[in-house]
């Protein structure tokens, strides 16, 4: 199998999968729709009718985890291909890659160090 | 033909999940219990809330659901049994397996609910502390099977299983997938005493038993995941590939399943304190060791 | 510039009309408030001036919400209003209600957290357990009745209730208790505390979805409520077992070392109080106790994991005290014929002490005062959550074991 007909094939099963969903939808449907009644379109509160908005600034905490996420995220392009050479290329591959996360692992001690490894 | 046999396998797969996780909670083994529950959420009301985002709040279960098939697509259960075997297949599970994320964010965003809200928000910094550990532990394992090729990863471990060769990867791995799946102890987006179920608060009906069996097929698939990294896919003495296959995924799920309710939640400062001041330096230190192993014994 | 927002308009003094429009869909403009059609949110009130009648501009005025004359939406002008968090950032904060029927918390407590993000910025807590129509405050009722009343107030805890009134109203009458039926009392007091104290662990393990303790502890406190003094006592190695394994439990620690603290306070109370350092138990200056080896549990970090470790080793001692009373009491109605004063008890409850005091008249409870643990726990909530995480704060409260229906507004 060419690697096109492959990700047609997982393209296929994506499809697929939105049919059984849709499927199993109109199964329900047929069990009868949901009764109209005040109240209880209301989101879940604990037994409280509360309309206050929540789609508001929300204040994440671990935003310096999350900049440092990006870096390494970044990172992990680089390791998979350099993974699947590695044993050809050896030591040097290691000494590259060693360089490499070294700076990186700098880096985060050095986000660590500043504080950044913590809940805001 | 072999993708509809996977899917049907997964499918099952997911119902001795559920069947599982009911023997493990309860200590009552019933084979009908998962069949009768999905019937009855069919048959309940499955209620929107007032002025939802429709578009994320219909779109989350089924793309947890897609999510969760896509990576179990690439995973051999046998040399044959596998429906595409990607050259890039240890990376496709990444990528496939990242959309539990976004799942989870637009469950949480959607219908405009605290509870889930706070959920989804939780599960990013989740997923910040876990993403690491489940992508550098494969880097390992792909640099002993000099391939991305699950088939090729197993096959690379037939003289000694990857849990022996890399037990550091195996163990960081595995606590990432229950983190990813979120199972407990890591269950902080949904958490019914902390959010009240958190981002399947608003999920009823038929969408919360699309949800419900998108989590069962993704704790198979992270199952079946770690077999074929660590455990030596379908390798085994005496039985054939697909018993072995099958009996390993179902001892990984059971392991998975039973650890979180032998200890209390985790909190989440810990959760990404540990995941970045310990397990990434612990997962570097396993791509170093796993080197040097490699270039002195392949 | 536009500088003034919907929340201080400057020149609001002469007759400006008002409107209303959300702050996510500037389009939508009301007279009245109200709720946004689109989005639910309520509509903030803006002046309409003269120069941007809604036939001129479509709506727009000088508010932050008018980006007609600026390029790009100025992040400094949306959120100067916003409440600024402890790190500095402007956030919005929502009021989320826990309660009250929250899986974490007792039912019908009612909890209503500000939250920034996921970490409590201000609470507010009540109970909706509405029995206060249960108390004796004013109308006279014959003694029996009283008590009886008085044991309905808190199902969490009956028997400690209708002890304290019980004692109460002897002690108006000018009763003596032989040492046997005291012994028999703290028998079945001790053993309301045992199961009242699994409770606490139940919830603890619900609270942090610990399923194994859950379902552990829940049994236990099914099998102790209504326990004879063999069985209760055949429990002591499942109590050891479970305080074993408790030990070994990873993240036990993390989840509750130096969280939920509270400063020793005077409010504080029993197991709450005990874990503080303080010494507060009225089991301490009875001489029943006393006569049994009573010796009280007493921690010092004043976190979660000293309340644990508290109610864990009075589980214990409960059971040591059941063993050498001897038997327990089923607490019948006091005879008081015709007797006539004023009486006073306190009661160690499994929450901590409990004072009544009240006037008999001619075998009629006249008067009554009550003064329970939970009501003055109530007041420490602010404190014990403000800028906890949501999970930790939900912890913290459930670690104060309050009973909503003893709860005294």
């Amino acid at each position: 199998m060419s690697s096109l007909q492959q990700y047609g094939l997982l393209l296929g099963i994506t499809i697929g999968t939105v049919g059984f969903v849709l499927s199993l939808f109109a199964l329900a449907r047929t069990f009868g729709k949901a009764r109209r009644e005040p109240g209880k379109d209301v989101p879940a509160t604990a037994g409280q009718l509360s309309r206050d908005p929540v789609w508001v600034r929300y204040h994440a905490r671990y935003y310096g985890y999350a900049l440092l996420f990006l870096a390494f995220d970044m990172e992990m392009a680089f390791m998979y291909p350099w993974a699947v050479v590695y044993k050809q290329v050896g030591l040097v591959a290691l000494l590259d890659m060693g360089v490499f996360l070294a700076i990186l692992f700098l880096g985060l001690l050095y986000g660590w160090s500043q504080g950044a490894l913590r809940r805001q | 033909m072999t993708s509809l046999l996977i899917i049907l396998l997964l499918l099952a797969g997911a119902y001795l999940v559920a069947v599982l996780e009911a023997w493990i909670a309860n200590g009552r083994l019933r084979f009908a219990t998962p069949v009768l529950a999905g019937i009855a959420m069919l048959g309940r009301e499955s209620i929107v809330p007032r002025q939802p985002d429709r578009i994320f709040f219909e779109t989350a279960p089924v793309l947890l659901l897609i999510s969760a098939i896509l990576g179990a697509m690439v995973l051999p259960l046998t040399p044959d049994l596998i429906t595409t075997d990607l050259a890039t297949g240890a990376l496709f599970i990444n990528a496939a397996l990242v959309y539990v994320l976004v799942a989870l964010l637009m469950a949480g965003w959607g219908p405009d609910g605290a509870y889930a809200m706070i959920g989804g928000w939780r599960f990013l910094g989740q997923l910040i502390a876990y993403a690491m550990l489940i992508v550098m532990p494969i880097t390992a394992v792909a640099m002993r099977a000099e391939s991305l090729l699950t088939t090729q990863i197993v096959v690379s471990q037939a003289g000694l299983w990857n849990i022996v060769y890399q037990p550091l990867g195996f163990g960081l791995f595995f606590v990432a997938a229950m983190a990813l799946a979120f199972l407990p102890p890591f269950d902080l987006a949904t958490a019914n005493s902390e959010l009240a179920s958190g981002v399947e608060a608003e999920y009823s009906g038929v969408r919360l038993a699309v949800f419900r069996l998108a989590r069962l097929t993704l704790v198979m698939t992270l199952a079946a995941a770690t077999v074929v990294f660590y455990l030596g896919g379908w390798q085994g003495p005496w039985l054939p590939p697909w018993a072995w296959s099958g009996l390993k995924i179902l001892a990984v799920t059971a392991a998975m399943l039973l650890a979180g309710r032998l200890m209390p939640r985790i909190r989440e400062a810990d959760l990404m304190a540990w995941g970045w001041m310990l397990g990434i330096p612990l997962a570097l230190l396993n791509i170093f060791l796993v080197g040097v192993l490699v270039l002195v014994w392949p | 510039m536009p500088a003034e927002t919907s929340h201080t308009p400057h020149h609001m003094s002469h007759t400006a009309p008002v409107e209303y429009t959300c702050p996510m869909h500037p389009e939508v403009v009301q007279h009245k408030p109200g709720s946004c059609p689109k989005c639910g949110m309520f509509l903030e009130p803006r002046e309409v001036s003269a120069d941007s009648r809604p036939d001129e501009h479509a709506g727009m005025d000088h508010s932050a919400m008018n980006h007609d004359d600026m390029a790009f939406m100025s992040m400094i002008d949306v959120t100067k209003d916003l409440p600024r968090s402890n790190d500095g950032l402007p956030m919005d904060w929502i009021d989320v209600p826990f309660g009250p029927f929250f899986p974490g918390l007792p039912s019908a407590l009612l909890l209503i957290l500000t939250l920034d993000g996921d970490t409590v910025a201000g609470a507010r807590a009540q109970t909706l357990a509405e029995n206060t129509a249960l108390l004796p405050d004013s109308a006279a009722m014959d003694a029996e009745h009283f008590v009886e009343r008085l044991a309905k107030l808190d199902p969490l805890a009956p028997l400690a209730y209708r002890l304290l009134a019980r004692r109460a109203i002897e002690n108006a009458a000018g009763v003596e208790i032989a040492p046997t039926t005291a012994r028999g009392r703290i028998g079945a007091l001790e053993r309301e505390r045992i199961a009242s104290h699994l409770g606490w662990l139940a919830l603890f393990a619900q609270q942090t979805g610990f399923d194994w303790l859950l379902q552990r502890a829940t049994a236990l406190q099914l099998h102790s409520q209504q326990a004879n003094r063999q069985q209760m006592l055949a429990l002591k190695p499942e109590i050891d077992r479970l305080k074993k394994r408790l030990q070994r439990t990873p993240l036990l620690k993390s989840r509750s070392v130096g969280l939920g603290q509270l400063l020793p306070d005077d409010k504080l109370r029993g197991p709450v109080a005990r874990a503080a350092g303080i010494t507060d138990d009225a089991r301490s200056t009875d001489p029943a106790y006393i006569a049994l080896g009573f010796k009280t549990s007493q921690r010092n970090t004043s976190d979660i994991l000293a309340r644990l470790q508290v109610h864990l080793d009075e589980i214990s001692h409960s059971l040591v005290l059941i063993e050498a009373a001897g038997s327990i009491d089923t607490l019948p109605l006091p005879v008081v014929a015709d007797a006539s004063g004023d009486g006073e008890a306190v009661v160690e409850t499994p929450r901590g002490s409990a004072r009544l005091q009240l006037r008999l008249d001619q075998g009629r409870v006249i008067s009554a005062q009550l003064d329970t643990p939970s009501t003055q726990h109530l007041s420490l909530i602010n404190a014990l959550t403000e800028q906890q995480a949501l999970g930790d704060a939900l912890l913290a409260v459930g670690s104060l074991d309050l009973s909503p229906w003893e709860i005294r507004q």
